[in-house]
């Protein structure tokens, strides 16, 4: 098997941890799509007043419109709906906008305003927005009629909506192609299903199945628990004959020889293992194991 | 931006099905698959080759799945294996789209992350830890996609092979021999960077 260049693991390990994100980047992510997660929910509850922790969250980092959120809207005592249209708003009372899509004032209003100017249907005026309306419009951010709590209801950041892509999304595991064209003569990847879950296609006993089983065995061997694991691959070996994880198990097997003391067999089955899959890349561990030919 | 599970075949099991599964232990919450994970995936977006300005998002649209999806999660295959399909999906959908929501707070995030590792080591340090970041993401676009995901679940995750093939989907044998081109690729890679370096110092 093939080694990396002693220069190519230096420079692996000298960019080591060079991709991980910073800690202030761990936690803006996460603030991030707890505010999405949370949005999503909110615009799904049909326009009845909802203010909750996402509103906390939005106001708290101003992600109505740090994150692109096409309107904002604060009712001061009021009912504000928000959904996920954006298209009409009951309110009543005192609001605030900010932003150049709508605000609606009234019992039930349908306003346009794209702008800068909000309808106010029951009055049939035009306020500027930004500008203060007597007793109804503040700009954003200015702080509410103090007579109410206010209450924040920052428009969510849409949830995913559909793609702007013309044709409809691929199927289910057909991801496109590579962008960079494949050149070695090996199997296309996506060619094979995503076997995140295989309800729908395997059979009893499948890849799955085996990997499973190996994990299981080897947390067995690492746990101190080389009999067991030994046992473990002896059925595997019987379960799976035409398994494709049979020199994982062999190398599992030889491991577990040596966690016994059976340093003989071990070696047996170690140049056996090195006679046959000279290539493999199992081949590092068993020549690391107890089993490893003397003369190399 | 479309969810990257769209394209994921994520569990949905019929309600008799979770009897059967009864016995494993609930499902993480999303703070500790958050917390363990977030670096791997972050890791894996920025070396699938996303641009340094974009990962955030990326990351951002694979949390936001893993936030909806995750009470389904049954655990027929590992936390890792399915969040590297989120964001291998997720790289993609950005690829295709190359769809920038709004790179402001990441070109922001980054000046700041560029800043505080600045802090964190001497400049001599830091420069050279950029420049080998530099050089190593420069070797990995070389790749081609298949063998790209081998190497960095295989060689940089240090996943177990078994796991590899059980997160792209191929069979191991499949994954030997691209971890085998893969590696001999870089190499390659590599010395012709040297030779080039070396006429034109």
């Amino acid at each position: 098997m093939t080694e990396l260049d002693p220069g190519m693991k230096e420079l692996i390990a000298l960019s080591a941890n060079g991709d991980d994100p910073t800690e202030r980047q761990r936690s803006k992510l996460r603030a991030a799509v707890l505010a999405q997660a949370g949005g999503a929910a909110l615009a799904s509850s049909t326009g009845a007043a909802a203010v909750g922790a996402t509103a906390a969250l939005s106001a708290a980092a101003g992600a109505g419109v740090a994150t692109g959120a096409s309107a904002a809207v604060v009712g001061a005592g009021a009912t504000v709906g928000a959904g996920a249209s954006l298209g009409t708003a009951a309110a009543g009372g005192s609001l605030v906008a900010f932003g150049v899509k709508l605000v609606a004032i009234g019992a039930v209003a349908v306003g346009v305003g794209t702008g800068g100017y909000v309808v106010a249907t029951h009055r049939d005026t035009l306020v500027p927005i930004g500008a203060t309306a007597p007793e109804t419009l503040v700009p954003f951010g200015a702080s509410a009629p103090s007579s109410a709590p206010a209450k924040v209801v920052a428009a969510p950041k849409p949830p995913p909506p559909e793609p702007p892509a013309p044709e409809p999304e691929p199927v289910v595991n057909t991801p496109p192609p590579p962008v960079v064209p494949v050149t070695a003569p090996v199997v296309r990847p996506h060619a094979a299903p995503l076997r995140v879950d295989s309800t729908a296609t395997a059979p009893p006993d499948t890849f799955e199945d085996e990997t499973q089983a190996l994990r299981d065995a080897l947390s067995g061997l690492r746990g101190g628990q080389p009999q067991s694991a030994l046992a473990a691959l002896d059925a595997q070996d019987a379960r799976f004959p035409h398994g494709v994880l049979g020199e994982e198990r062999a190398v599992a097997r030889i491991e577990a020889l040596c966690a016994l003391g059976r340093t003989g067999e071990a070696s047996t089955r170690a140049s056996r293992f090195l006679a046959q899959h000279p290539g493999s890349l199992q081949a590092a561990r068993v020549r690391a194991s107890c089993g490893a030919p003397k003369s190399q | 931006m479309t969810a990257p599970n769209e394209k994921v075949n994520v569990t949905t099991a019929p309600a008799s099905e979770a009897n059967v599964v009864a016995e494993r232990p609930p499902p993480p919450t999303f703070d500790e698959v958050y917390a363990e994970n977030v670096d791997y995936v972050w890791r894996i977006i920025a070396r699938l080759g996303v641009e340094r300005a974009a990962v955030a998002d990326v990351a951002q649209e694979v949390f936001v799945v893993v936030h909806r999806k995750l009470p389904e999660f049954e655990g027929r295959s590992s936390i890792r294996t399915w969040l590297f399909q989120l964001a291998r999906s997720a790289v993609h959908d950005h690829r295709r789209t190359a769809l920038r929501k709004d790179s402001r707070l990441t070109d922001d995030e980054d000046a700041i992350a560029r800043a505080q590792a600045s802090e964190d080591q001497s400049p001599d340090a830091s420069a050279a830890r950029a420049q080998a970041v530099r050089i190593f993401h420069e070797l990995l676009g070389t790749l081609d996609d298949e063998k790209r995901e081998v190497f960095i679940l295989a060689d940089l995750e240090q996943l177990p092979v078994p796991q590899v093939a059980e997160s792209l989907g191929v069979n191991v044998n499949t994954v030997y021999s691209r971890l085998r081109l893969a590696r001999e690729a870089l190499n390659l890679a590599l010395a012709r960077r040297a030779a080039r370096e070396g006429r034109q110092p």
